[in-house]
């Protein structure tokens, strides 16, 4: 069949839904023409594989869609393109798609568009790393028919349908747009499934239109317009004067201002952050796991998130969010401040009185630099010495001995937490990074069984054994939860998410009268 | 030195300039840091790493690293950002025509209100107007342009919204940023214009010209103005390369999409395909602007000659 033959149909279903389009814009009023968002940076393309970042969230789940979504206050599998799906073996997932789906430009979806998004994402390119890092374990897709596939991994994964809906991954491109424009293209031009579709892509601009040919409940507003405002006053003083309706963030020298103006309000919501410590055991000076978890007894979270958060940050459980379910270990303490047993601990320790150089690269994380000054005042009351060095990267100098992290929840689980993190296949312990050099064998193994392992309630007695030996070994530590706040025009309702999406879909957004 | 030999040497030195420019530019990228933490993540191992550092060919040794850019430049491709995947031309080319046209608005704000102060407050001398003028010029001199840019915002866009307080696009987005960015280099030229007017009206052609009965008008435009502008035009190509630097703060508080934000995210990130052809295009303007304010030289006093 020819190539012209082939675009016919595609190029009938375009006009027809650019009638269809004209029509229900004519039709239906939106309850709002324009939603104007100002934000502190812009995505350098929005290619959601290519570019799988946090500042993408704010654009992908309106333009895209994935095969399921996770709820976003639950984290509960919901369908999105894949409407049902079923365990056929311990390595073999199939899924039935959703019919009567378009892309944006009115090539229907199929199972193919489905094959062609993971296997692009798992081709060596290494623009697609991250998103990488959530599929690896794939081995390969098979289409049955048009509306159904099977993904086939390597080895039994447990948490393959948490795979296929995390926001770091799983965006479903079409795979005949990408084949004729090319990704370089795609990258600045992007469609989707989802309800709206990128009409301006500029520098410090760009314009989401609401797609009416959407499989969805069709939004509340027409169109979405994106502006860069880097400068935190300059973002705040056009949500006051009403020049943007949305605002984020807020870092937390506005909120006070915010707050005292009667058109806008501030919202805080905790965030599936939590800032870390990491600790590098190849220094001599931190090779004694006693002096790790000495410092780990001596910061006094509690102060530093009543003071600096000014309690919008909080504690946490150890190294996990309460949304893991049933893998939720409910039993561990928040992370103790006992100075007393900190100086104990140290006081028996190799440590000889050296200078630990606590490394950061100022701004990256918020907060970081006032917390460090804050812990290494709390370290000296327990006889460590630390001294900060500011750094434009986290591992220029080989002699650090603490520098700040996150683990940012890619989906609920362990192994896309501690396990993704500070198992063997993270960076921690990645040959010539000098990080985590004597994780335990036992560390190890458990972690593996825990990847491997399908059964729930072994996997619950894997994880609360890993999450003990490595409080127990030491390579770090969790800090607190962080939040995000958002500035939002009184007339308008919506939430961010606690993963920092922006979803400007029906659900989540709607206007006073 | 005629006018074509004049042109080559010029043009001769200013490509010595700019590849000298382009070799500390070059250098000094390669030793502000590694590209690959930023482009993979914190999450990035070293194997990672290092299939990156070889893909972007930073992996070699630097003299190599330069030679092979020249090659490339010569063939015309100035290679790809790293994080923008596109064409570092391309990239540039979206944003420098906002920071051009800001720059040329605050130099033509700076000048014609430098100018006209200068005179003003130089026929005036010694008066309470020119004292007054001199304290205005002193204030919007010493006040740096991101705390006038904050003050303007609250004043014109949060207490009486007669402007929008950022953003891109029509006359009235332009008005804050050419004030806040041209205010000072106006103070600069009011001041230099002062001086400058108050040694040619001390002169003889003048009190000539005063003397066979020409208009007040005319003996200070034509006769002293003209005189005067010299070290005033020098101005433009010593603040050429400054107004750059400024615009970055500028575009950074009124969300001005322009080349200065650009570069400082590109040092931040160590983009170095962007950031040494950023640098190139900033000298360029600089050779640019300075070889035009050299040729202006001429036009302004005829005794001026192309010399060596």
């Amino acid at each position: 069949m020819s190539r012209e033959f082939v675009k016919f149909p595609r190029r009938l279903a375009r006009t027809c839904l650019l009638i269809g389009m004209l029509a229900a814009g004519a039709a239906f009023a939106q309850t709002r023409d324009v939603l104007r968002v100002g934000i502190g940076d812009m995505p350098t393309m929005l290619d959601p594989q290519a570019y799988a970042s946090i500042t993408g969230l704010r654009f992908y789940t309106n333009v895209f869609d994935a095969l399921m979504k996770l709820d976003p206050f639950t984290s509960e599998i919901e369908p999105a393109l894949a409407t049902d799906w079923q365990r056929l073996s311990d390595t073999t997932l199939e899924l039935h798609l959703r019919p009567g789906v378009l892309f944006q430009n009115g090539d229907p979806f199929t199972a193919a568009d489905v094959k062609f998004s993971i296997e692009r994402v798992l081709s060596g390119n290494p623009i697609y790393a991250n998103a990488r890092a959530m599929l690896s374990v794939i081995d390969h897709v098979e289409v049955i028919d048009d509306l159904t596939v099977r993904v086939i991994t390597a080895a039994p994964d447990p948490v393959l349908e948490l795979r296929l809906a995390n926001l770091w991954g799983d965006w479903i491109v079409p795979q005949a747009y990408i084949e004729e424009h090319g990704d370089e293209y795609f990258q600045r031009n992007p469609i989707g499934t989802g309800p709206f579709m990128v009409t301006l892509y500029e520098p410090d601009r760009i314009e989401l239109t609401v797609f009416d040919g959407y499989w969805g409940e069709k939004p509340n507003v027409g169109k979405i317009v994106y502006r860069g405002i880097p400068e935190p006053t300059a973002r705040l003083t056009a949500l006051v004067n009403e020049e943007i309706d949305i605002m984020s963030p807020v870092v937390s020298d506005q909120i006070d201002t915010l707050s005292s103006y009667s058109n806008v309000s501030v919202q805080c919501h905790p965030q599936n952050l939590i800032h870390l410590l990491t600790y590098n055991t190849a220094n001599p000076l931190m090779a004694d796991p006693r002096l790790r978890e000495g410092i780990n007894l001596a910061i006094d979270r509690d102060l530093i998130i009543e003071t600096l958060w000014a309690g919008r940050a909080s504690a946490t459980r150890g190294f996990q969010f309460e949304d893991f379910g049933d893998m939720y270990l409910d039993d561990v303490p928040y992370t103790e401040y006992d100075p007393e047993r900190a100086r104990e601990l140290i006081e028996a320790s190799d440590y000889a009185g050296g200078t630990l150089y606590y490394d950061l690269v100022p701004g990256y994380y918020e907060n970081d630099l006032q917390a460090a000054e804050a812990i290494v005042e709390m370290l000296a009351e327990v006889g460590v010495k630390v001294q900060i060095r500011t750094t434009t990267s986290f591992w220029l100098n080989a002699d650090r001995a603490i520098h700040p992290w996150s683990y940012a929840e890619r989906f609920p689980d362990p192994v896309a937490g501690l396990w993704l993190l500070f198992g063997p296949d993270g960076t921690r312990q990645a040959k010539g990074r000098n990080d985590w050099i004597d994780p335990s064998e036992q560390f190890n193994a458990t972690g593996h069984a825990l990847a491997g392992t399908v059964d729930q309630a072994t996997r619950k007695a894997l994880w609360t054994d890993l999450h003990a030996m490595w409080l127990t070994e030491a390579p770090g530590t969790t800090l607190w939860r962080s939040a995000i706040c958002t500035g939002v025009n009184n007339q308008v309702n919506w939430n961010i998410y606690p993963t920092q999406t922006m979803d400007f879909g029906a659900r989540n957004l709607s206007f006073k009268d | 030195m005629n006018a074509g030999s004049y042109l080559w040497t010029r043009l001769f030195r200013s490509l010595l300039t700019l590849f000298a420019i382009l070799l500390v530019a070059f250098l000094a990228t390669r030793l502000s840091g590694d590209p690959t933490q930023w482009l993979l993540g914190d999450t990035a191992t070293p194997a990672q790493q290092d299939a990156m550092r070889s893909e972007l060919g930073i992996d070699k040794p630097i003299p190599e690293q330069f030679l092979r850019y020249l090659r490339q430049i010569v063939r015309g491709d100035f290679g790809t950002s790293y994080f923008e995947h596109r064409d570092v031309l391309v990239v540039l080319g979206e944003r420098l025509p906002p920071t051009l046209q800001l720059m040329a608005l605050a130099i033509a704000f700076g000048f014609a209100l430098g100018i006209t102060i200068g005179i003003v407050a130089a026929v005036n001398h010694d008066r309470w107007i020119d004292r007054a003028l001199m304290m205005i010029t002193f204030w919007m001199y010493a006040v740096p342009n991101f705390v006038l840019a904050i003050a303007m915002i609250l004043v014109f866009s949060l207490w009486l919204h007669w402007l929008p307080s950022s953003s891109y696009g029509t006359w009235a987005h332009a008005v804050m940023p050419t004030l806040a960015l041209g205010s000072s280099y106006a103070a600069l030229v009011a001041r230099i214009t002062r001086s400058s007017m108050l040694d040619t009206l001390g002169q003889d052609y003048v009190r000539t010209a005063t003397a066979k009965g020409l208009a007040r008008r005319v003996v200070i435009l034509k006769h002293c103005l003209r005189n005067a502008l010299l070290p005033v035009v020098t101005l433009v190509g010593l603040v050429a390369g400054s107004l750059v630097g400024g615009s970055v703060v500028i575009e950074t508080v009124f969300a001005w999409p322009g080349a200065g934000r650009l570069i400082v995210n590109a040092v931040l990130v160590q983009d170095y395909p962007v950031l040494q052809v950023a640098v190139l295009l900033v000298a360029t303007v600089v050779i640019i602007t300075n070889f035009l304010v050299d040729s202006a030289y001429a036009l302004i006093d005829p005794r001026v000659q192309y010399a060596r």
